[in-house]
């Protein structure tokens, strides 16, 4: 008997030290450099969502956080430090350009990777260990253009491109490519990153006379562009994309942004039913955690990237990469808090994901609030 | 002293006729230029409407503002290398420095006390060296203006909200006195050191400087938008039509026309002037004769830093943000010091010239060949003018527009 | 140059070779070591070192062994970085790439393929997955020759030009070419900035192939500075007008640095697009030719010894840096920037004592070492630990670290670590005396005389 209590406890002992041993899962975002602003949204969300489940498999969860500041190289090597340090799996970039040579590295260490914000396809088809919580640009350039030719505006559309950005380029391609089989006409103007003087531009834009403008870089340079766009004399309706939605196009935009127009993740408010609860209640926790920081779509998506990857180590019932990979391939309907996400027989991308449509709306002396209009979707 | 620049001038005596054809090639040049350009201008407004007179009026007023923001930063890069004959790389980071240290003065002020008092101290130790380089005033009368001016600066920044003016000018000071600390750390130990390690520490201050303001400062797109009549817009009529543009396309050449006066009064009317000229043309020699050098060069660095600072106000108010500190000095930085070499760099008049060049280059060559038609226009090369310029100026006349004989060099 | 004393006779020349074949043995066994038992980490660490080395050597070329100060390193390294990338793009990625959104390569430059190029000469043995180490090697000569015309186009003004007019127009080239690279012109060509992902990434990360094109480099190298070709360049360097009037043909050999630097700097630019897997324009930023300077600087200008530890310097501290961009609590980093100045005060003293300037220790230094002192033992006792506890990250503090390591190297011993020396068995054969070069009498004497205050005129000032 004496000796039964002694092993039980010797077991007990060492299934306490196996559950210490802990489960990693890397993070790897744009924490500093250009793109600082969402890559730190979207690791609030990653961290809410481990507060609120820190353990799987009777193992805790290590985040192991890597800043990749802005650069495909120090992606890179982020990507190796999480190879190195053993992790199951790497959540993020936001980026595409981050995305695609992070990818390369985890398909080849077969690391899973679950990025939080790239929508450029070709994240995908890096290979099979590569995921993705948002929709591709394909699907957000197909809605932006039917949501421009149906208002009226598409008849000539002028497309600001960042021709440096992976993402910029493909988001243009694939709305002009759907505007122009819908009837529309249109010409891309091309900036590159850290842009200031949009004047030459401009100038191209003025034989052209645009009915709408489609905005598709990032906030740095739109904070410049837009308010140059306006003082010239330009009051078309201006569309963005979901690189958009970051407070620094209101706030160094300032009035300039008030009704400026953007297709996003989905939020609580344009999410439905089951999804929109869910959400709602995740803010909630957030807000507490982070009363001062923004609640936008980035968030719900590095939330739901965590949260997948756990249900599928979960599934798996090991942390060896290659059976999370087939337990995510399974994954179907998982109740996410940016909606229901599906993973079977897609590319790695969701299927049915819900966009938002929002605006900002800036008052006289600087103040502004996101404005959700509706939730947007394929027709 | 001669640079290689005046190697390079072709010399010797000229004839008269000679002398009156040369005197002339530059006008004759510009009519040329101006004549195509009109040329170009009706082809453009015969092929679309909206190519119209007010069209090019903006483009032009655009171009003299843009051209105004580079003579500014040029004219800080000719002075050094006038005096001390260094291409200073960290000006496009002091010139980042000076936009954002004019950032938080108008928009954080009034600051609390210890935040004054330090900012106070920065200032009136710049307007101290200031007025020493004068010498014509007694110590206790530059100890009294001196004091003054930090009770005056403290007070006012503890107690009042600073306006574009006020915080281009605090800036101003803040800046200068940077590049005076840039110089004492990093290039004095270097005096008459191999030249390519003066221009390799430059370099390495000038990545200093980005990545300590990316730590300092801030990491993404900060507005600038002083409460300002001049960030509000303006429209004028030009042949029945309106040209849309703001009221910075008056402020700023008139900005930069002052500074440029001040700037030649101080180097040809005062004493510090003379000692600069005396410097830039040699060195020992004025060392010999009485010139405190050391003090020149820390002069020199105080007004081209200046300078750099009233342009980065100016930039932050024309399109109204500011970028991240990594990057923002660096494209003007590199843009200003092509202008520089374009108008002859060691040259006052060079610089201003070069940079009011360039602006019309980078602006109203691509209102000229704007997208139309098929022809999908010059923008995307835009960047590349002020380089392959440069190239060129460096080929075939390295001295720059402006010749040595025209020239005041500091 | 001057001779340095050597073991004489035929024992010592044995002992040298034996230590070389010694010491080549022991390297080939490092990186089989790291290759098999180091982590995926180490290994990458180890194959960047080589590809920078790679660059870092072929720049020494230029700007150490010539005398030119080139800026444009960066340039050449993307002409060879594309041509690599895009010639070694599996079908699969051409396909993809064809029928992308993003695509603007013309159907002429997705087919350029050393793959298509050796099916249609009818060599299929080159044509197979096997062999595409082959085909590498010519996508990467090829890069390189490419990048050596382009370095022909930049060393022509290097005839009209010197100085510091020349580093300039370097760097204007090495810009231009970038900024070209993503306009309508070429963009046919390099996919606009985004360039192509999914190059064949094997070879870059290899330590074996990146070593391999590493000792190839050094080689050659060290050939053309011990030869009538080094001497000739080393001849430019100290006095122009001598070497020209020696019989030295200037423009040939000034041309021909420009050419040979800009081909290695091909070479490495192809395998560092390989090591990164995606051919980008941000990968040829004017940061990438600032960490060369860097480490040619520290390591030694036109040191082929001192540009890998430079190199090794740098990409260590690039790579294995992040420790100093963590988040840490106020305390801490206070504590750090009193220890930052007190060294600093040290520093100062340091070199008002060499130059003999009085007061060696300035109020100033005393002032700043004493706050510094008091900070750190405040900081390390614990005292500011509640006031200061909010964690800050320290972001970019690795390359402030490196900047701030060139100042100091400039200041206080420009010539770098190894100064124009290669590393010689000598140094642990025999008491190696080292006697100085003509440069650095030059330079001693210009230490002895003082800067500053009492600063002979600028050398080179006359031209």
């Amino acid at each position: 008997m004496r000796r039964f209590v002694l092993l039980s406890a010797l077991f007990a002992a060492l299934g306490a030290a196996a559950a210490q041993e802990p489960i990693v899962i890397g993070v790897n975002l744009e924490l500093s450099g250009r793109m600082t602003v969402t890559g730190n949204d979207t690791l609030n969300g990653i961290r809410v969502a481990h507060m609120q489940q820190d353990e799987v498999l009777g193992r805790p969860i290590e985040l192991s956080i890597c800043d990749n500041a802005s650069t495909p190289e120090g992606s890179i090597a982020c990507a190796n430090r999480f190879v190195d340090e053993g992790a199951v799996a790497v959540l993020g970039t936001y980026a595409s350009s981050h995305s695609i040579p992070a990818a390369g590295v985890l398909q080849d260490a077969g690391v899973v990777m679950v990025s939080t914000g790239s929508t450029n396809p070709a994240t995908t088809q890096v290979g099979d260990f590569i995921f993705r919580i948002p929709y591709t640009d394909q699907f957000q350039g197909r809605v932006a253009a039917q949501w421009a030719w149906n208002e009226g505006h598409g008849e000539r559309v002028a497309i600001f491109r960042q021709q440096d950005d992976d993402y910029s380029v493909g988001l243009s391609g694939f709305f002009q490519e759907a505007l122009e089989e819908m009837g529309g006409q249109t010409i891309v103007l091309d900036f590159t990153a850290n842009t200031v003087d949009f004047s030459a531009q401009i100038n191209d834009l003025r034989s052209f006379d645009p009915t709408m403008i489609y905005y598709t870089g990032f906030c740095a340079e739109a904070a410049t562009l837009i308010p140059q766009v306006r003082q010239q004399g330009f009051d078309v309706p201006i569309l963005g994309g979901d690189a958009s939605d970051d407070a620094q196009c209101p706030e160094g935009g300032g009035q300039a942004f008030d009704g400026y127009t953007f297709t996003s993740f989905g939020e609580p408010e344009v999410l439905s039913g089951e999804a929109a609860e869910r959400a709602t209640a995740f803010g909630e926790v957030y807000r507490e955690q982070y009363p001062d920081a923004g609640f936008t779509g980035f968030v719900l998506a590095g939330a739901d990237a965590y949260k997948v990857v756990v249900a599928a180590i979960e599934a798996a019932g090991s942390d060896d990469p290659a059976a999370v990979r087939d337990a995510l391939m399974q994954l179907e309907n998982f109740p996410g808090v940016s909606g229901e996400i599906t993973f079977v027989g897609t590319d790695g991308t969701p299927a049915n994901r819900v966009m938002g449509l929002y605006a900002y709306a800036v008052a006289d002396d600087g103040s502004w609030e996101k404005v959700v209009i509706r939730g947007i979707q394929l027709e | 002293m001669t640079t290689p620049a005046h190697a390079a001038t072709p010399h010797g005596p000229s004839r008269r006729g000679a002398g009156l054809a040369r005197r002339l090639a530059p006008w004759s040049a510009a009519a040329v230029v101006a004549a195509l350009a009109v040329w170009r201008m009706l082809y453009l407004h015969g092929v679309n409407d909206n190519f119209n007179a007010a069209f090019f009026a903006g483009a032009v007023v655009r171009s003299l503002q843009l051209g105004s923001l580079y003579a500014l930063i040029a004219l800080g890069y000719t002075m050094v290398y006038g005096i001390i004959r260094l291409i200073n790389f960290a000006h496009g980071e002091v010139f980042m420095v000076g936009a954002f240290a004019a950032y938080f003065l108008f928009s954080a002020t009034p600051y609390p006390w210890p935040v004054a008092v330090l900012v106070a101290a920065v200032v009136a130790y710049g307007f101290l060296r200031f007025l020493g380089f004068f010498r014509v005033l007694g110590r206790p009368v530059v100890l009294a203006a001196a004091s003054s001016c930090f009770v005056a600066v403290a007070l006012a920044l503890a107690s009042v909200r600073l306006g574009w003016l006020g915080a281009m000018v605090a800036s101003m000071f803040v800046t200068g006195v940077l590049g005076m600390a840039i110089d004492r750390v990093a290039y004095k130990p270097l005096r008459g050191a191999p030249r390519n390690s003066m221009l390799i520490t430059a370099i390495a201050v000038s990545f200093f400087l980005q990545n300590f303001g990316l730590l300092a400062f801030s990491n993404r797109q900060t507005p600038f938008r002083p409460q300002s009549f001049f960030t509000g817009q303006l429209t004028f009529p030009v042949a029945g039509e309106t040209v849309f543009t703001t009221w910075m396309v008056v402020l700023v050449p008139a900005v930069t026309l002052v500074l440029v006066l001040v700037l030649t009064t101080l180097v040809t009317r005062t004493r510090l002037g003379r000692a600069m000229r005396a410097t830039s043309q040699d060195a020992e020699t004025a060392r010999m004769m009485g010139v405190d050098v050391d003090r020149v060069i820390s002069s020199t660095f105080l007004l081209g830093s200046m300078l750099a600072a009233a342009a980065a106000v100016m930039w932050g108010m024309s399109f109204g943000s500011i970028n991240q500190p990594a990057i923002f000095g660096v494209l003007p930085g590199i843009k200003a010091f092509a202008a520089a070499v374009i108008g002859g760099i060691g040259s006052l008049p060079g610089a201003v010239i070069g940079g009011v060049l360039l602006g019309f280059l980078e602006n109203f060559l691509t209102a000229l060949f704007p997208r139309v038609g098929s022809f999908s226009g010059i923008t995307e090369y835009k960047d590349t003018f002020a380089f392959l310029a440069m190239i060129l100026i460096l080929l075939l006349r390295p001295s720059g527009i402006v010749g040595e004989d025209l020239s005041e060099k500091v | 140059m001057t001779e340095r004393p050597r073991p004489s006779g035929q024992r010592g020349v044995t002992l040298r070779r034996l230590l070389n074949i010694a010491s080549a043995a022991a390297l080939l066994v490092a990186l089989y070591l790291v290759s098999t038992q180091g982590s995926v980490k180490l290994g990458q660490v180890f194959a960047l070192f080589a590809v920078w080395g790679i660059a870092t050597v072929s720049l020494n070329l230029i700007n150490g062994v010539t005398g030119i100060l080139s800026l444009g390193h960066h340039g050449f390294m993307l002409i060879g970085g594309y041509v690599t990338g895009l010639l070694m793009l599996p079908e699969a990625a051409r396909e993809n790439l064809r029928f992308s959104a993003r695509n603007s390569l013309s159907d002429f430059a997705i087919g350029l393929s050393v793959e298509r190029w050796m099916s249609a000469l009818g060599l299929d043995a080159l044509a197979t997955p096997e062999t595409i180490g082959v085909r590498f090697v010519i996508a990467l000569l090829l890069g390189g020759l490419l990048a050596a015309v382009f370095g022909l186009v930049v060393g022509f003004p290097s005839l009209r030009l010197r100085g510091d007019y020349l580093a300039v127009v370097t760097f204007a080239f090495g810009e231009v070419i970038r900024l070209l690279a993503s306009t309508p012109l070429l963009a046919s060509y390099t996919n606009g900035a985004l360039g192509f992902a999914g190059v064949p990434s094997g070879f870059g990360k290899s330590v074996w192939w990146t070593f391999g094109a590493l000792a190839i480099t050094v080689f050659v190298f060290a050939r053309l500075k011990k030869g009538s070709y080094g001497r000739a360049l080393q001849g430019i360097r100290e006095d122009e007008i001598a070497a020209e009037a020696m019989g030295v043909n200037v423009a040939y050999h000034k041309v021909l640095a420009f050419v040979i630097s800009a081909f290695f700097a091909g070479v490495a630019g192809g395998l560092w697009v390989s090591w990164v897997g995606t051919a980008r324009l941000d990968l040829f930023l004017f940061s990438l030719t600032f960490y060369f300077l860097v480490a040619i600087s520290v390591g030694g200008t036109g040191s082929i010894t001192g540009a890998l530890i430079g190199t090794a310097l740098v990409v260590w501290v690039r790579q294995y840096g992040d420790p100093l961009e963590q988040a840490y609590p106020l305390a801490t980093w206070a504590g750090a920037a009193g220890a930052v100045l007190v060294v600093a005060a040290l520093l100062g003293y340091l070199y008002r004592r060499n130059r003999r300037m009085r007061p060696a220790l300035h109020p100033l230094a005393v002032g700043a070492a004493a706050v510094g002192l008091v900070v750190a033992a405040l900081s390390l006792f614990g005292v500011l630990d509640e006031a200061l506890a909010r964690r800050w990250q320290g972001f970019g503090m690795r390359a402030i670290a490196l900047s701030v390591l060139l100042v100091v190297i400039m200041v206080f011993k420009p010539a770098g670590i190894m100064g124009r020396r290669e590393f010689e068995w000598t140094w642990l054969l025999r008491d190696a005396r080292d006697v100085p070069t003509e440069e650095e009498r030059r330079q001693d004497a210009w230490l002895e005389a003082g800067a500053g205050a009492t600063a002979p005129r600028p050398r080179g000032a006359e031209e």
